[in-house]
């Protein structure tokens, strides 16, 4: 049973790459956007975890609460939202949103599974 | 100054537009807490900010005016400290405030007129509301950002 300071901590040393969330508004090849750059953490699914709707080739990415609000961006992330990372030259879409939460429900982190 | 850099005023799109009959307030942010507020804050220090106002026009409608407003005593009274005006056309506008502007008689806060600012006064919290005139459609959007430094 973790504290929300302790999985902060946590979270907070695995976030160490950059990560773009990608907010649009409207539509159209002018829709305005909102990018929030934070430090966040993305990896591939092991293969023993490509099942249901994993596929090869998706991505987990973490980024921290907080960074968000720092940023500016409201909560909570949204499947309509993107995802830029380092290793990857286009968006990536949002398909789940998973809050990572502490023992006494603070969330802290958000675990994404993007694909893109 | 806290948080310097680019910060969202608002991103607003068709539908938002079009519902803003009164003036509406277009500016969310998250506190620290994750609670959703209708202004961004933290910038004490302040000294200066470079707004920008880019209006997407689709097609129809008659005006959007958008004003941008500050707080001086935490959120009980706003501001008014700039006004700009879109009619039926995409425009880009962009305006720049100071806090070191001496504002050595008293100013009464109220409505500017269109495309003009009341520039020194700057607070530590700030929104934008917008008021729509007509019915636009297309691809109309608006999306308006601070740079604060």
């Amino acid at each position: 049973m973790m504290t929300a300071d302790e999985l902060r901590r946590m979270y907070r040393d695995l976030a160490t790459q950059p990560v773009t969330v990608r907010r649009y508004t409207g539509k159209g090849v002018a829709a305005p956007f909102f990018d929030a750059a934070v430090k966040g953490r993305s990896a591939a699914y092991a293969p023993a975890e490509l099942v249901n709707n994993v596929l090869q080739r998706d991505l987990r990415v973490i980024v921290l609460i907080e960074d968000m609000i720092d940023q500016g961006m409201t909560l909570p992330i949204t499947e309509s939202d993107k995802i830029i990372v380092a290793e990857r030259t286009n968006e990536l879409a949002v398909l789940l949103v998973i809050p990572r939460k502490s023992s006494d429900g603070t969330a802290v982190a958000y675990e994404l599974q993007c694909r893109g | 100054m806290d948080n310097p850099g680019i910060h969202n005023l608002g991103d607003v799109a068709l539908s938002a537009i079009n519902a803003a009959t009164a003036a509406t307030v277009v500016t969310s942010a998250s506190d620290a807490q994750g609670t959703t507020q209708a202004f961004i804050a933290d910038l004490d220090g302040m000294l200066a900010c470079s707004i920008s106002a880019n209006f997407n026009w689709g097609a129809g409608g008659t005006s959007v005016k958008v004003t941008i407003e500050t707080s001086l005593d935490q959120g009980t009274t706003w501001t008014e400290v700039a006004r700009i005006a879109f009619g039926a056309a995409s425009e880009q506008n962009v305006i720049n405030l100071s806090g070191l502007t001496p504002k050595t008689t008293p100013v009464t806060p109220g409505t500017l007129s269109d495309d003009t600012c009341l520039d020194g006064i700057m607070g530590d919290r700030w929104r934008a509301r917008i008021i729509t005139v007509g019915t636009y459609t297309g691809n109309t959007s608006l999306s308006l950002r601070m740079h604060a430094r």
